[in-house]
């Protein structure tokens, strides 16, 4: 699976991101793409040819898989990057919008284009809470898909064509717990980031107004 | 399965895009190949073999997962993704063709104008200079060729350069094909998800009822993850939607774009004209070009820029002046030094000009620029005026 061109997006990103920005795109790298494909990958690789049910009944495995793992936990945790690494897109369109003005009036119309300030600010803002956002709903979903962070190890079916009740076994249920565990914590670390990139540029910012405006009455 | 090839090409066709194009394109990467990837190969890696029908027939589950997927949808958001990234490839090739060959063009084009100015400018001098000509020849000859092998390694690095935005890619004269390779996308865009609608429509059935020989009687077939393949239909459906108005927005964005565009030089070449008519009123009397400029600073608004568009008018009009009025002597230098001579001149007295003006209205805080005035005046007094209100240009 490439991941090469996420890497390449993100690091335009990282150009035109704060401080805490950057600690996010490290985050999001290390934390989260790298385990990913490194280690959880693998472990919810089988999970299907796995899953035993204690039936012969054909079709009754299939039809239990498919009603306890709507969608499977690795493919939320890769939606859930994939969502969330794309707000930052709107940054880098915008700096090439700006770019692209310049060479349009053939003038210096920015300070420079990547600096944050005025309509690339309020992008930046937009992204962040989007992120933000995304992040939320994606821990929201997990939640509710599978009644809180736990998995199971056994679980009972009783689904057409399975004739009676059946018991179905998970594979590796303590290990996909850690992993899930893991991937909650470094969600909300991402969170708590994020939040506080989005009140220090908002503080930031507004001193600045403040004190032009002060400096305006003065004179 | 490596997609690094189709991703490096994408990055060539990033260059040589419009804005819109551009965010068409990330978009194309970021969610349709990487959902394929990751969707397709994780999800649908088991299909077959986790086909199961209540059966023990041997055959029947083949021929039954064959009814039911004749193509499978990985295979077919593939191939869409190839199909619907070919007019973009093909229109890169062909750019790339036709911006070599007009480097090559201009090459050939410039050495060949460089060759023939000293061709013109003997058979303007008369027979008294040509005994001067040995002496001044080696002088313009190594002079041309050196600008030539300048001029040559400047082509070279624009060649390389992006040909990307709407204007680069009018001037080069390939918007037709652009146009074209963006219409044949959007006709398979709107192909394929009117297919894949009849193929697939909007949801994957947990069960799937089969009767084909050699089954021997109705079997219920069940389908491995229909929930998760149903999701991954109906965001690729999204995907494909979101593709479609990216499209869309890339031509209204070219056709107003156009259409502002070429009124913007209706009016450019309205002003232009002006400025040529100088030729044709030779004969009548009337001021030398620069005069009004000079003498009505006070009525025009002057920014920098405008300054040095007009003279830049200016010197254009007085090359063309000069490139058409061949036969009188007057008017051509005699060799490309005194060309330089006369722009590094009318260049000086547009400085002036500028001074004069800036002089008119902040007499104040001219103080410190009277004395560079001053030693400007001294290099160009054999020519300029009394440098306040008629500077002759």
């Amino acid at each position: 699976m490439s991941w090469g061109f996420l890497r390449d997006l993100l690091s335009g990103v990282n150009k035109y991101s704060t401080g805490i920005g950057r600690i996010w795109i490290a985050v999001v790298f290390i934390f989260r793409l790298l385990v990913y494909i490194a280690a959880a990958e693998n472990i919810w690789k089988y999970e299907h040819d796995e899953f035993e049910c204690n039936i012969k009944q054909p079709g009754c495995e299939n039809v239990c898989f498919d009603h306890f793992f709507p969608v499977s936990h690795i493919r939320l945790w890769a939606l859930q990057l994939i969502m969330v690494s794309t707000p930052s897109l709107l940054v880098v369109f915008h700096v090439a919008y700006r770019e692209n003005r310049e060479k349009h009036h053939n003038q210096k119309l920015y300070k420079s284009p990547g600096e944050l300030d005025g309509g690339l600010l309020c992008t930046y803002l937009i992204s962040l809470i989007l992120k933000t956002g995304f992040e939320i709903v994606f821990l929201v979903l997990f939640y509710k898909l599978y009644n809180g962070f736990k998995v199971p190890r056994l679980v009972k079916c009783d689904i057409r064509p399975c004739p009676n009740t059946v018991d179905c076994y998970i594979s590796k249920p303590t290990e996909k717990m850690i992993f899930l565990y893991f991937l909650l914590a470094t969600s909300c670390l991402c969170i708590v980031l994020n939040l506080s990139e989005l009140s220090y540029l908002v503080f930031k910012y507004s001193i600045k107004c403040y004190l032009k405006r002060h400096i305006k009455k003065r004179q | 399965m490596s997609w690094s090839f189709l991703t490096r090409l994408l990055e060539e066709i990033h260059n040589h895009s419009t804005f819109v194009g551009k965010i068409w394109l990330s978009v194309l990467i970021v969610f349709r190949i990487v959902l394929t990837a990751v969707g397709g190969e994780s999800i649908y890696y088991d299909e077959q073999s986790k086909f199961v029908c209540n059966t023990e027939q041997p055959g029947c589950e083949n021929v039954c997962y064959d009814a039911f997927a004749p193509l499978s949808h990985v295979r077919f958001w593939v191939f869409q993704i190839i199909l619907v990234a070919t007019p973009s490839v093909m229109y890169l090739g062909y750019a790339i063709h036709k911006i070599a060959r007009m480097v090559e063009h201009s090459d050939t084009d410039r050495r060949i104008r460089s060759k023939s100015f000293p061709m013109r400018w003997k058979q303007h001098r008369g027979l008294e200079e040509a005994e001067e000509d040995h002496e001044e020849d080696p002088m313009m000859y190594p002079e041309i060729e050196l600008e030539s092998e300048r001029e040559n390694k400047e082509q070279q690095a624009p060649a390389k350069a992006k040909h990307d935005g709407r204007r680069r890619i009018r001037e080069d004269g390939l918007m037709k094909i652009y146009v074209l390779q963006l219409l044949a996308r959007t006709t398979f865009e709107i192909c394929f998800l009117v297919g894949q609608y009849f193929l697939y429509g909007f949801e994957v059935s947990p069960i799937f009822v089969c009767s084909r020989k050699p089954c021997p009687h109705k079997v219920d077939c069940f389908i491995s993850r229909p929930t998760e393949k149903t999701i991954f239909l109906l965001i690729m459906y999204g995907v494909s939607c979101m593709c479609l108005l990216l499209n869309v927005w890339e031509m209204l964005h070219l056709g107003f774009g156009t259409i502002r565009d070429t009124l913007n030089n209706k009016r450019k070449e309205l002003e232009d004209s002006g400025t040529y008519n100088y030729p044709f009123t030779w004969n009548t009397p009337s001021a030398p070009p620069g005069y009004n400029i000079a003498v009505k600073p006070e009525q025009m608004q002057y920014t920098e820029l405008s300054n040095a568009k007009m003279a830049y008018k200016q010197n254009k009009a007085n090359i063309a002046q000069e490139q058409q009025y061949g036969s009188n002597e007057e008017n051509i230098p005699a060799d490309l030094e005194n060309l330089q001579r006369e722009i590094k001149v009318a260049q000086e007295r547009l400085d002036l000009a500028i001074l004069a003006y800036n002089n008119q209205n902040n007499p104040g805080s001219s103080r410190g620029k009277k004395s560079k005035a001053g030693s400007n005046k001294s290099s160009a007094s054999s020519k300029s005026g009394d440098g306040k209100n008629s500077v002759w240009i």
